[in-house]
């Protein structure tokens, strides 16, 4: 798993925007005031092309502005709009290259999601959305392992897409099979896209598993009967966590694992839950140590911070001064002042007022 | 003796439902923040950024006759607005909720030689958590002006009227030693090592602000040097004197109460509540003066909600009078001259020895 920086930009316009010497907050109001896709702070880019990839699936063609720095297939942006005053943010997956300096993003509508709801019914070509520099790991190795099985869930192909074409046209002539797991025949994301691909590249294998169609799910017997071969295969793997736990524990099971690459999209998930002791209601994990540290139901995280031995800033322990303000990367809290849970990802939280409902991360 | 306050005191379970009130007052609008007060923070600062630029410009042309006193209001008034209605309530979390870099309490810094991290420690902790509490609420007098005849007096005092407007001159230098604390290493009651460790944040920021305003934009105006020199100077002065006077508005008019260590031991969200009402002050005027003072024109509803958008308080304060009324509380309010005459009045009064007042006077 990669760590999330929490800034939009490079660490050198970053530094711009926080000289005092050189007023950068008003250098960016102007920079901004001109073109929003020169924010030092977040550049604002416009769209340039929607396009349908299914009944509930869309690719967003963006155009990066300077300073976005180079992009490799596989890696992921964050995207951020502003719904009702207020912005959100969300990493996706870059699924191609559609042109010279553009960048393409597909979005599957999550049910009740914020975003990509906003995404799919409020933006059109021409408006401008938030975007951050790529970043992540899940990338081909410089020289591309001969014989490659990806495994794709859902929107889990999107990572792999850009993958696929990239090693196709760098003239890869291993075999690469994809397992590509969806619901059903109209779900298949990128499905023409990745026929035309199949049959113009005798090298790329193409295998639907379609759920309502052929009831058919991951299970070691029908990995054996699909890729008989997929413990010589280096294996990238992409999907729902809970997809993604069962695949990595069938590779864990054969002593595997080393030859298994995964992205997962949002905070990674340990190969087994986490057991908790009697009295312990969540994790918070400590994203700048690692750490991780107990709390208890309705106990303020600054009390389980501090009684982990941490000591972080707080001013009046009831939810006015600010000082003990973090960001809160992912997880459910509760404010026990107004009792208002929040699973919003990357928000800022008061310490002293905030409890764990569940397993947090904390940029701490 | 003091008279006693024309607040009534309450019990525990008054405490707690006058909290209840004021929690739901703060939910309904909490509950109601989006793209209008999103609007009004952006608005606010491009008024402030485009006055600024302007200002910085004409300034540069200040041989032409009246560009010169326009620009330098229009740069005193960006520098109020970005003080007072931006860096002020963007400080306090009010924009928090917008999930904006640019407005985010923790990183926002402001146009004042004191820091934004010394800042946020002696104004949103301690005198928003400790507000009128004496010996912990440093901004009761600001540690150089008496203002209650519960302060001890020395003979210092009595020149207080006179320092105050050099006080209020040089308010923004003010804002930026309070947390020095300078009187403890002075008597070498602290390690002067430490002095210097806490000097060098404020030597930089200030340092800062003093090349920008007074060697940076006169050096690039050339032959306009000592114009836009003396402009930013009275800028600055138009600055400072504004925010001193609407500052010592909030907690010194007649009526407020001040509190004692002991009222305020293990006080519950009501007391606390309270305290804030009581010990705060409103003052009464325009859309234009509420913005200009960063709505600190609604001292009360900031201190309840300090960090609800500061531009929602002129719709909350019936609200919160109501309620006010409902606890027997008072709520102290009046026009801009009957509040600042009246602190200026208690320059002069505690300016000299308390008057013993027999007993039975109470």
């Amino acid at each position: 798993m990669t760590t999330i920086s929490t800034t939009s930009v490079s660490a050198r316009t970053d530094r711009l925007y926080r000289s005092g010497w050189l007023d950068g907050p008003a250098i960016n109001f102007f920079l901004e005031q001109l073109n929003p896709a020169w924010s030092l702070v977040e550049p604002a880019v416009r769209v340039r092309q929607i396009i349908d990839e299914t009944h509930d699936t869309r690719s967003f063609v963006l155009k990066p502005g300077l300073g976005f720095g180079h992009a490799q297939a596989g890696q992921h942006v964050g995207v951020s709009v502003e719904i009702n005053g207020r912005r959100y943010q969300r990493r996706y997956s870059i699924s191609g290259f559609p042109g010279r300096g553009l960048i393409r993003i597909t979005v599957k509508r999550v049910p009740g999601g914020k975003v990509s709801n906003f995404l799919h019914d409020t933006i059109k070509p021409g408006d401008r959305i938030g975007l951050s520099r790529p970043q992540g790991e899940f990338v081909l190795p410089n020289s591309a392992p001969q014989h490659l099985l990806m495994i794709a869930a859902g929107s889990g192909i999107t990572p792999m897409m850009g993958q696929i074409r990239e090693l196709l046209e760098q003239g890869h002539d291993g075999s690469i099979v994809l397992l590509n797991y969806a619901r059903s025949g109209d779900d298949r994301i990128f499905g023409k896209d990745l026929d035309a691909l199949a049959e113009q590249h005798p090298q790329l294998t193409i295998q639907w598993c379609l759920e309502r169609e052929h009831n058919e799910r991951f299970s070691a017997d029908q990995l054996h009967q699909r890729v008989p071969d997929y413990a010589q295969r280096h294996t990238l793997l992409c999907g729902p966590a809970g997809f993604m736990q069962l695949v990595r524990q069938h590779w864990h099971e054969q002593a595997l694992d080393a030859r298994l690459r995964f992205e997962y999209f949002g905070a990674p998930q340990p190969l087994q839950p986490l057991d908790r002791q009697p009295g312990v209601a969540a994790h918070i994990v400590l994203a700048r140590s690692g750490k991780r540290v107990e709390a208890g139901a309705g106990q303020t995280a600054l009390l389980a911070l501090e009684a982990a031995g941490e000591k972080p800033e707080y001013g009046c322990r009831m939810g006015i001064c600010q000082t003990c303000r973090c960001r809160k990367v992912s997880g459910p809290v509760r404010n026990l002042v107004t009792g208002h849970v929040s699973h919003e990802p990357n928000e800022e939280i008061q310490l002293c007022i905030s409890a764990a409902e569940d397993d947090l991360v904390l940029d701490y | 003796m003091q008279k006693p306050h024309p607040s009534r005191a309450l019990s525990a379970q008054e405490q707690d439902a006058l909290a209840r009130e004021l929690d739901a007052l703060r939910d309904s609008v909490v509950a109601d923040l989006g793209e209008r007060d999103a609007r009004h923070i952006r608005r606010i600062v491009r008024i402030a950024r485009y006055s600024a630029l302007f200002g910085r410009i004409a300034l540069m042309f200040g041989f032409v006759p009246v560009l010169w006193p326009l620009a330098v209001v229009a740069l005193g008034i960006s520098k109020i607005l970005e003080n007072m209605e931006i860096g002020h309530n963007v400080m306090h979390g009010q924009y928090d909720w917008m999930n904006d870099p640019r407005l985010n309490s923790q990183t926002y810094e402001w146009d004042n030689v004191g820091t934004s991290a010394n800042w946020r420690k002696t104004h949103n902790f301690k005198h928003h958590t400790y507000t009128n509490i004496l010996g912990l609420d440093d901004d009761l007098g600001y540690d150089v002006t008496r203002i209650t005849g519960a302060q001890r007096w020395n003979p210092g005092y009595l020149l207080q009227p006179a320092y105050n407007v050099v006080f209020a001159l040089l308010f923004q230098w003010g804002v930026a030693l309070q947390d020095m604390k300078l009187g403890r290493y002075l008597l070498g009651r602290r390690p002067v090592s430490e002095m210097i460790a806490k000097f060098r944040p404020i030597v930089r920021k200030s340092g800062f602000q003093l090349f920008k305003d007074y060697v940076f934009f006169p050096l690039i105006a050339g032959p306009s040097f000592v114009a836009v020199l003396l402009g930013n100077f009275i800028a600055n002065g138009m600055r400072n004197v504004w925010t001193y006077s609407i500052i010592h508005c909030g907690h010194f008019p007649a009526g407020v109460r001040i509190y004692t260590r002991a009222e305020c031991r293990n006080e519950s969200r009501g007391h606390w509540y309270a305290r804030q009402m009581n010990g705060s002050a409103n003052i009464e005027g325009s859309r234009l003066l509420y913005i200009m003072s960063g709505h600190l024109s609604h001292q009360i509803e900031h201190h309840l909600f300090p960090d609800i958008p500061a531009h929602r308080y002129p719709e909350m304060a019936p609200k919160v009078r109501a309620i006010c009324e409902k606890y027997g509380q008072q709520y102290v309010t009046g026009s801009f001259i009957r509040q600042f005459g009246s602190v200026i009045g208690k320059f002069f009064l505690y300016a000299i020895p308390n008057l013993q007042r027999r007993p039975s006077a109470a």
